[in-house]
């Protein structure tokens, strides 16, 4: 009888081993029926899958997908539906001593929710999360009340972030550091904590924004629960340093507005300029800022906004041998120090299936230098990176603003006006009949770095060659082709140049330059219907494509209506008078930078009057055929007067001219014929501007020559 | 210094003589001319068309331009000074000599003689 009840405790025990063992290795299969049976009738779902065999400190899942969906409230009309994912994770349980006035029969369950992996998408979508090695703490008080109902009763909850990633569409927030801490006691409310945001990107590429800190906590003003407030905000711009005393986010109107406040911050920060002397631009100084921002429904909207520059602030740019070629001063000098003001501008991220479609820019205006800039609608698409949009600039006094360096020195005035219709592809732009004019002039000189002197040249006081140019009233048409092909036709009122040799005034200048417009020689430059006025009359050449590299190009320059007198002016003469016009063309030729002159060619365009005044003292002291010339030359009127140029590279130069005329005074005005050539070097002569010989001292020498 | 102001000024009436001879045979034309506002006295000594004149008188103005550049010239040559000068000078004789109403150029702008 011992025997059988021992067996049939033996069976007992074995069957409730076996029940137990059952019960444990058959878990995975019931665990899900178990949860659903637990969660019937709450607000939330879970489901897992992939579930191992429990321990007795946990157990581990392939996948959970917990949802929850919370009502439409006073701040959202919507509901919202949460879904939250772990792949490859594990729940573990520890029963903790920490609370000591637990009632009788109750215990602190801690619980431990960690997974390789956790995604949060609410739905409707308006952004998703993601963390690797998540791990979530959860503290509860379990326990058995009257009539075995098991009470469980949640204490805290904490979620610390660690370079999470939230996206909303192609933004992307990398790096995300939060601490979430809620608890029963501070009524779930999450206080106050820093959430730093390391990085942003958008459509993969590194946003110039990043190191965003804010305080962040969800109690809310309860006379305005719908907004979210983010307190002590900053950012770094393009590693600068911006600001913001807080950032409110309406829940309802889904609206964000702030200001920022760019606090003196150094401008060669900037993206494209560089702190060390080099050929990009480089630049000094600081700049502070004030951008008032609102942010609703995919747009932002920038209302007067502004930039100021400390005093001393520039942008210096250099040439190829790193040398600084000119400033802009970023600080006004009148007008305070007012760099860009009233910037007011609509940014909106056009979304389409889900995917950032379009970002369009429209309402873009500021005063910038004193002037406006504004720009025409601008839709950009992310998919083809192309937009077309129309900057126009209105009287922006940027030339008050040049320093001329170096080599260079003078001032520039005057405001720049203009519309330049840009379009944007891939990477390359194009500009279609963009115009930039000025009512401004300026005037630069330009000294050659000194050269080492001779003692002698420093004895007779040499002085550096120095050109000083003048000019006003510059406007500009251009175009740009995507492949780089640039077309720019120009204007100017005049342009004064002038050295040690004279001074040389050409005045409505005008002609077209062609820039990379030559694939298979990308060195040539083409200028063509250049013309100005000269003198009173004309310089014109039709075409010239001069090669950069080889410093070589061919054209045929053409003279109208210069007066003669004019020429002799620039000369000095005192004792020749003439009257009447030229024209010629000359066909010039350059290779490696020196000029060549092919057989050119200079006429008279109608009579005129040449008169070579001389004292009678002179007269008495010259020799009989010196006289007859003096007599000629006293009033010869010539009807035809011709002139043919040649000048070798080394400037060596023959000018013959043949005048044909009389002179009433002269043997009762029987017909003369005057021959000259002049052999010369006209490199010297066109370098210092003087375009002839000293025609008085030609006339003396062959006199000298005929008296011996 | 005198001495020298005296010379240039019988040079310069002796000037307005010459050219008064060398254009013996338009005497009556360059009057003519000037009274009926096919010419006028500029004031650097030489003829000119005033506005809305003609070419009647070119062919007179441009050989009395001539004849008077020479002369200056020479005047010019023998006192050392720019023809110009000698051009200006003869000038405020000229519009001194020529009747009230004649077309005269006085830094760039054309009016009548005054009374």
């Amino acid at each position: 009888m011992l025997k059988l009840l021992l067996r049939f405790l033996m069976a007992g025990l074995f069957f409730l081993v076996l029940l137990c063992a059952a019960a444990w290795l058959s878990f995975p299969w019931y665990a899900q029926s178990l949860i659903d049976q637990v969660l019937a009738g709450k607000p939330f779902r879970v489901t897992v899958s992939g579930i191992a065999l429990p321990s007795t400190s946990g157990i581990g899942f392939q996948s959970l997908q917990a949802v929850v969906t919370t009502p439409p409230d006073e701040c959202n009309e919507a509901a919202t539906t949460y879904t939250l994912s772990l792949s490859n994770g594990e729940l573990a349980w520890r029963f903790t001593n920490r609370s000591t006035n637990l009632p009788q029969g109750f215990s602190e369950l801690l619980l431990t929710l960690k997974a390789d992996a956790l995604t949060l998408i609410p739905e409707p979508r308006q952004f998703t999360f993601g963390d690797r090695d998540a791990r979530i703490n959860v503290t509860l008080v379990i326990g058995v009340k009257e009539g075995f109902n098991i009470s469980i009763k949640p204490l805290s909850a904490t979620y610390m972030v660690e370079g999470a990633v939230a996206a909303r569409e192609k933004l992307r927030l990398e790096g995300i550091n939060y601490n979430v801490r809620l608890s029963a006691a501070t009524q779930w409310q999450q206080p106050l904590d820093t959430l730093h945001i390391a990085r942003l990107s958008s459509d993969g590429q590194p946003a110039p924004m990043g190191n965003f800190r804010a305080l962040f906590g969800s109690k809310r003003d309860p006379l305005d629960p719908c907004t979210l407030t983010l307190s002590g905000c900053s950012v770094e711009l393009f590693q600068w340093m911006a600001s913001t005393e807080r950032i409110d986010y309406n829940l309802k109107a889904k609206r964000t507005s702030f200001t920022l406040d760019l606090a003196k911050i150094p401008l060669n920060a900037l993206p494209g300029l560089s702190q060390g002397k080099s050929t990009i631009p480089f630049a000094t100084g600081r700049v502070s800022g004030s951008i008032p921002i609102e942010f609703q429904d995919s747009t932002i909207t920038i209302r007067n906004a502004m930039v100021v520059a400390e005093s001393g602030t520039t942008i210096t740019f250099c040439d190829k041998e790193k040398k600084p070629l000119f400033a802009v001063d970023m600080a006004a000098i009148k007008g305070g120090n007012e760099l860009l003001k009233n910037l007011n501008a609509t940014v909106t991220f056009n979304s389409k299936e889900k995917q950032l479609s379009a970002l369009a820019l429209r309402d873009l205006s500021a005063t910038l230098f004193g002037g406006k800039i504004s720009s025409s609608p601008v839709t950009f698409d992310p998919q083809t990176k192309s937009a077309f949009f129309t900057i126009k600039l209105n009287d922006i006094k940027l030339l008050d603003r040049l320093k001329l360096l170096g080599d260079y020195k003078g001032s520039l005035r005057g405001g720049i006006s203009g519309t330049i219709p840009l379009t944007l592809a891939g990477n390359r732009f194009a500009i279609q009949n963009g115009s930039l004019q000025s009512g401004g002039s300026g005037s630069i000189t330009i000294t050659p770095p000194a050269q080492q002197q001779t003692s002698g040249e420093r004895i007779l006081h040499q002085e550096q060659p120095q050109n000083s140019y003048s000019f006003s009233g510059p406007q500009l048409q251009f175009s740009r082709s995507s492949d780089g092909k640039t077309e720019v036709d120009f204007q100017l009122k005049h342009l004064d140049q002038k050295n040690a040799g004279g001074e040389l005034a050409l005045n409505s200048l005008k002609g077209r330059l062609l820039l990379w417009h030559n694939n298979l020689n990308p060195a040539l430059i083409s200028l063509s219907d250049f013309s100005s006025g000269l003198l009173g009359g004309t310089i014109a050449l039709r075409q010239i494509d001069y090669d950069m590299v080889k410093k070589e190009g061919e054209t045929i320059v053409e003279i109208n209506h210069i007066p003669l007198q004019k020429l002799l002016d620039m000369q000095g003469t005192k004792k020749m008078y003439v009257t009447g016009t030229i024209k010629g063309n000359i066909p010039i030729k350059i290779k490696n930078n020196l000029f060549a002159i092919l057989d050119g060619n200079i006429t008279s365009e109608q009579s005129g009057q040449i008169i070579y005044a001389t004292s009678q003292e002179e007269r008495d002291a010259a020799n009989p055929a010196m006289r007859i010339t003096y007599d000629v030359l006293s009033n010869l009127l010539y009807a035809q007067l011709l002139s043919s140029i040649t000048m070798e590279p080394d400037g060596k130069s023959l000018m013959s001219i043949h005048i044909y005329g009389t002179n009433p005074d002269f043997q009762h005005g029987r017909p003369v014929e005057l021959n000259l050539s002049i052999q010369q070097n006209l490199a010297d002569l066109l370098r210092s501007l003087s375009v002839s010989s000293n025609v008085e001292k030609i006339i003396s020498d062959k006199a000298s020559k005929k008296k011996r | 210094m005198k001495a020298l102001q005296k010379n240039l000024f019988k040079a310069v009436v002796v000037a307005i003589l010459v050219v008064g001879m060398g254009s013996h045979a338009f005497a009556l034309d360059l009057e003519t001319a000037r009274s009926s506002g096919l010419a006028g006295e500029v004031d650097n000594g030489l003829l000119a068309a005033p506005p809305g004149a003609s070419s009647a008188a070119k062919d007179l103005i441009n050989s009395t331009n001539n004849a008077r550049r020479a002369e200056y010239a020479r005047i010019a040559a023998q006192n050392n000074l720019s023809l110009e000068a000698v051009g200006t000078l003869a000038s405020q004789k000229i519009f001194a000599k020529i009747p009230a109403g004649t077309w005269i150029q006085v830094q760039g702008t054309w009016k009548k003689k005054a009374e």
